[in-house]
């Protein structure tokens, strides 16, 4: 057996690196930027970024004013938009005056989300969102502003009073709530916690999977080079299914953009309106 | 760029945006040793959990700054144009029904009016039956009592000549007898003459 798997080949399609990997060779970022900690990642959400401001901007002027869009991709950017804060956002919070305040802020994280994912699909690039550091940064952000939401309604002491269940009753004349209220606050402040968390481990492992899974079918085409009645037809079952495992990715791609946009405003809902 | 945003989004306004560019600058070129090496120079891991500070920080800054300012040049404004639009719609949807209703309100008035024409035309017919009925009742008596009259009138004439034609019939026969009478007494008369006698006052009865 000539071939075999490499964790470090297979590590330099999912991983975050210093270099770009092409067929003709590797692209090594310069050293300037690496210096300044600009990792291939990196650089992708720089792109995410920059498309993000070439789509959006362009946009805002051509709907300004209450004006329709026109134009078959504007139409579509208005459709996610109009989908995401009348079918998700607003529903998840409560009210459309409640919801608008962040609703720019879901829109971003939504739209950031799907490029770097997407930026998975393009040949030798990668998904930042396959990485637990870029996920647990915006899962990070989005605590930040649950939290801060959270204050702005109920106020610094009232927010985190309000994680606690109202309990009714007493046992031999003592309140249940005193006695159960501390262990229910520990255990709703960890959930909270907990909840965000999963939010970051969720994204990164789908996307993550998903190459993960691209790469292994790859490598299975050189592990098979031994011997051609076997490199054959193993190559064209790896080709069919990295085709096929890519249109799921696609579909993941936007899926998770929409569960983690999804979930945001369902957190956000959950700590304007406490129990 | 100062207060474009609710709390907690005012947090990211033109004193604040770019500080934390200034800081994501400063914080790259002087710790190197927190960035250098970290994916560079060591083993590279499949382990999707390992830190790096340096795609931390800068996924942190990414995401602030587009968050930021694609928030004032872009989200906002979006958000505007879309509820603008939104209330327009609704505006024109509202003005919609409204003329709606008004036309139902008008297309009601309407069909009241056809309705009470409806019943003005039938009284108005039925009035003009009666009346051409009373009309043509009036005629039809007017007319009996005419015929009547005419006939009674008739009657009275043909009697009033009955009457008078008797009269005269009477009157010529008897100056016709009379006439005849004288005649004989004058002349003796044979019974052919006496018999053309009578023939001749006949004749002369029915010229006259």
């Amino acid at each position: 057996m000539s071939g075999g798997i490499n964790v470090a080949d297979l590590a330099g399609h999912v991983k975050d690196t210093y270099s770009f990997h092409f067929p003709w060779g590797h692209w090594e970022i310069p050293q300037v930027l690496q210096t300044f900690g600009i990792s291939k990642y990196v650089l992708l959400e720089f792109g995410a970024a920059a498309v993000m401001f070439a789509v959006f901007i362009p946009f805002a002027r051509h709907i300004c004013g209450g004006k329709q869009a026109k134009g078959r991709f504007w139409n579509m950017l208005e459709v996610f938009l109009v989908y995401l804060k009348d079918d998700v956002i607003i529903p998840s919070i409560g009210s459309a005056k409640e919801a608008a305040p962040y609703i720019p802020y879901l829109w971003t994280l939504f739209f950031f989300v799907l490029f770097c994912n997407l930026a998975g699909m393009l040949p030798w690039m990668g998904s930042p969102t396959g990485s637990a550091v870029v996920t647990g940064v915006l899962a990070l952000i989005t605590l930040t502003v649950v939290i801060a939401a959270g204050i702005k309604q109920h106020g610094a002491v009232g927010f985190w009073k309000g994680m606690v269940p109202h309990i009714e009753g007493k046992i031999a004349g003592i309140d249940i709530a005193k006695i159960l209220g501390p262990f229910m606050f520990v255990l709703e402040v960890f959930s909270f916690f907990v909840k965000h968390v999963t939010l970051c481990i969720r994204l990164m492992a789908n996307m993550f999977g998903g190459h993960l899974m691209l790469a292994i079918f790859a490598a299975f085409i050189p592990m098979s080079a031994w011997a051609i009645y076997v490199w054959i037809p193993i190559t064209v079952c790896a080709i069919l299914a990295s085709v096929a495992v890519s249109f799921l990715e696609l579909f993941v791609a936007f899926l998770q953009a929409y569960i983690f946009t999804f979930l945001t405003s369902v957190y956000i809902g959950i700590s304007i309106h406490q129990h | 760029m100062n207060n474009i945003f609710p709390f907690p989004f005012s947090l990211f306004n033109s004193r604040t945006v770019p500080a934390l560019c200034c800081f994501a600058v400063l914080a790259a070129v002087m710790p190197q040793g927190i960035f250098a090496d970290e994916h560079g120079g060591g083993q590279t891991s499949l382990n999707p959990l390992e830190w790096a500070s340096n795609t931390a920080f800068w996924s942190l800054v990414i995401f602030v700054t587009v968050f930021a300012l694609l928030g004032k040049f872009a989200f906002r404004p979006i958000a505007a144009a879309l509820d603008a639009r939104e209330q327009g719609i609704a505006d024109r949807i509202a003005a919609a029904q409204r003329l709606n209703e008004e036309a139902k309100d008008l297309m009601k008035q309407y069909q009241d009016k056809l309705d009470a024409s409806r019943d003005e035309v039938r009284q108005i017919m039925e009035t003009a039956k009666k009346d051409a009925q009373r009309v043509a009742d009036d005629i039809g008596e007017k007319a009996q009592v005419a015929a009547s009259q005419e006939r009674d009138r008739a009657a009275k004439e043909i009697e009033s000549a009955t009457a008078s034609a008797l009269q005269t019939i009477a009157e010529r026969s008897a100056s016709l007898a009379t006439n005849l009478a004288g005649r004989m007494i004058r002349a003796e008369v044979k019974p052919e003459q006496h018999r053309d006698l009578i023939n001749a006052a006949l004749q002369d009865f029915v010229k006259s």
